[in-house]
């Protein structure tokens, strides 16, 4: 492994910016130096799996990929079409009445770095909203976040919603938050619920290979 | 009981619970339920009308709750006043009803907190060489808009010279941000004390009618504190990375000032010893055992020492699962048994009972999910289930898990709740 990519897993900033500067400085291609990020941020997903890491290692690596971006996305540019084709689409926000975004927010990164395409509406988020966006972005998964119990009612409303336009069929939805567990699954009428942002990567790579 | 009089189930209640705490054997598992919104909420008065009015809540909570039979009652203060955030300029909540369009949610939203970084990352160095010198003039300001003008007053040097301060003093608070911060000020006293009153009336009448209250004090675990008040989510947990030390010194700082918060507090109402602790960010899948024993658990358990000695009851709530720190927690009630409440969420209080049973008092934790969308006999099954799993040798009340009884239950769910505990928490006749 690269020594590049190894203190990216290890969440080493000041080695890590370092050794950027060092290979911008000696033109290396942007799209290699993107491959080992993403390598690095695989590998850090896994570790937060197998909970050798937690959430301020993954704040941190989140704070390490920005500054890597900053980088070199101008770098990027010029040679888009080296992106890599992603896994599937997910639709994600946080239900009407509800404010909070730090769960959402970490689902959001997994999903990130694990390939998917997420398109994040928000905290507060009406159903005809979520309807509009199903209809425009055309998700594999809807996401469902909320921390508070109102929550509860508001993703079930939601997913009346979709029912009542006609979706429900064309996507599978998926609830969590702090005060969700699998009492509210059929009481909202999703079609699963995650623990943890963990959980969510697996949800939607169950449901997109299939 | 219906034939003691409401002075002898005052004592006989409290009793309950004393004993519980003491991991002695009452005559009946206690059933003390938190609750927020919730009697509101069954009466139909809206949550801004709850927040504004606390005079509503206040009779919907002794209309709704006494009828119950519960062993403690939740006080009035878990709702926050409107009216005292609104004089405030408060900005680190949002709220139904808030005069501040920024902060204002809508009628039937509970007041849900902001997450902010109310200290940058480059202020370490200024609160920990003065912490009531940035409290004043940088914190106050920025969760407190009406109170922007504090950030005008002298520094030290300045007031100890009598010849300057006489000057310093009315020119600080002379400006119109200055005036606004006098007026707010005497506002917010009149505010608060009303509010007091408000709440000494209802727990009055809450022991007119043999109810005593279940804590009127609250303190946090410093790193919640400092990541929820000051540095945000993001902000403290990068300082783990960044500024360990410097985030190690303001938590620590942050443990004796705690506990005198605590005692300051308690002489408000003596007869009250529970401190309730809600923790939030020291939970399972937050951060790391190693994250946990150096930024999080130290100094909570030394507050928590502090209040002990001092004759106050900790109770720390546990939000979200702790069911794989449960090795922390039996060491520290191994050394302090009889002295604390555990309150749990979602752990697996039966496992805890198995560890810690012989050293602490446990509380919780009927899911609120269950007591939204369950059946009265799902509730029953589970609060059967949890007393048979944890009433022996005493040490063990009855409560919900997240903000005990959640703002949506059901009330035939929280009856059923109610009556499991007479059903299947005796321990003698």
């Amino acid at each position: 492994m690269s020594n590049f990519k190894n203190e990216i897993i290890e969440l080493n900033e000041d080695t890590v910016l370092k050794l950027l500067e060092e290979k911008i400085a000696n033109n290396e291609n942007p799209l290699m130096i993107m491959e080992e990020v993403k390598g690095a941020m695989k590998i850090i997903g896994d570790k937060f799996e197998n909970k050798e890491y937690f959430l301020p290692d993954l704040i941190m690596s989140g704070e390490i990929l920005r500054q890597i971006m900053e980088k070199v996305e101008p770098l990027l540019k010029e040679s888009k079409k080296g992106e890599t084709e992603k896994r599937g689409k997910v639709l994600l926000g946080t239900v009407e009445g509800d404010i909070h975004d730090i769960g959402k927010d970490i689902v959001k990164f997994m999903l990130d770095t694990n390939g998917f395409e997420v398109l994040d509406l928000g905290v507060d988020i009406p159903a005809h909203v979520f309807v509009e966006n199903i209809m425009e972005f055309k998700p594999d998964v809807l996401a469902l976040s909320g921390f508070l119990t109102l929550a509860y009612d508001s993703m079930k409303e939601t997913i009346q919603k979709i029912k009542n336009e006609g979706l429900r069929d064309s996507i599978k939805i998926m609830i969590g938050g702090g005060t969700v567990d699998e009492n509210i699954v059929e009481y909202v009428g999703a079609d699963a619920f995650g623990d943890s942002a963990v959980e969510a990567v697996k949800l939607a790579n169950k449901w997109i290979e299939v | 009981m219906s034939e003691k009089n409401p002075r002898e189930l005052f004592k006989e209640r409290n009793q309950r619970v004393s004993d519980s705490i003491a991991l002695k054997e009452p005559d009946r598992v206690p059933i003390t339920p938190m609750a927020h919104f919730f009697a509101s909420e069954v009466k139909g008065i809206s949550k801004r009308d709850a927040m504004y009015h606390p005079e509503k809540l206040a009779q919907a909570a002794v209309e709704i709750f006494s009828p119950l039979n519960w062993d403690q009652v939740p006080p009035l203060i878990t709702v926050f006043s409107g009216e005292l955030f609104d004089i405030l300029g408060m900005k680190v909540y949002k709220w139904p009803g808030a005069a501040d369009q920024e902060q204002c949610l809508q009628d039937h939203q509970p007041f849900q907190f902001v997450e902010g970084e109310y200290m940058k990352a480059n202020e370490y160095e200024e609160v920990l060489s003065d912490p009531t010198g940035f409290a004043i003039r940088k914190l106050i300001p920025r969760h407190f808009s009406n109170f922007k003008g504090i950030s005008g007053f002298p520094p030290f040097g300045g007031i100890a010279n009598t010849s300057t301060s006489q000057f310093l003093l009315p020119l600080s608070f002379g400006t119109p941000d200055g005036q606004k911060l006098l007026e707010s000020i005497q506002n917010s006293v009149n505010a608060f004390f009303k509010l007091i009153g408000i709440s000494n009336k209802y727990e009055k009448d809450m022991k007119k009618l043999g109810y005593p209250l279940q804590f009127f004090n609250v303190v946090q675990a410093p790193y919640d504190s400092v990541s929820e008040f000051l540095r945000g989510m993001t902000g403290a947990m990068l300082d783990m990375y960044r500024r360990p030390e410097e985030l190690k010194k303001l938590l620590d700082i942050m443990v004796d000032t705690s506990i005198q918060a605590a005692i300051y507090l308690s002489k408000m109402v003596p007869s009250n010893k529970i401190v309730f602790i809600p923790l939030h960010r020291g939970a399972e899948g937050f951060m790391s055992f190693e994250q946990f024993e150096t930024f999080y658990w130290p100094q909570l358990t030394a507050i928590m020492e502090g209040l002990i000695k001092n004759k106050l009851i900790p109770m720390p709530f546990f939000e979200g699962k702790y069911t794989d720190r449960f090795e922390y927690l039996a060491e520290f009630a191994k050394n302090h048994k009889g002295k604390v409440i555990y309150w749990f969420d979602q752990s697996d209080i039966i496992k805890g009972k198995e560890i810690f049973g012989d050293y602490a008092c446990i509380r919780g934790n009927v899911p609120g999910s269950l007591l939204i969308t369950g059946t009265p006999q799902q509730v029953e099954n589970y609060v059967k289930k949890s007393i048979e799993g944890c009433m022996e040798g005493g040490g063990y009340i009855v409560d919900g898990g997240v903000s005990g009884i959640p703002d949506e239950a059901k009330l035939e769910n929280v009856k059923a709740m109610t009556d499991a505990v007479f059903k299947y928490g005796v321990y003698r006749k």
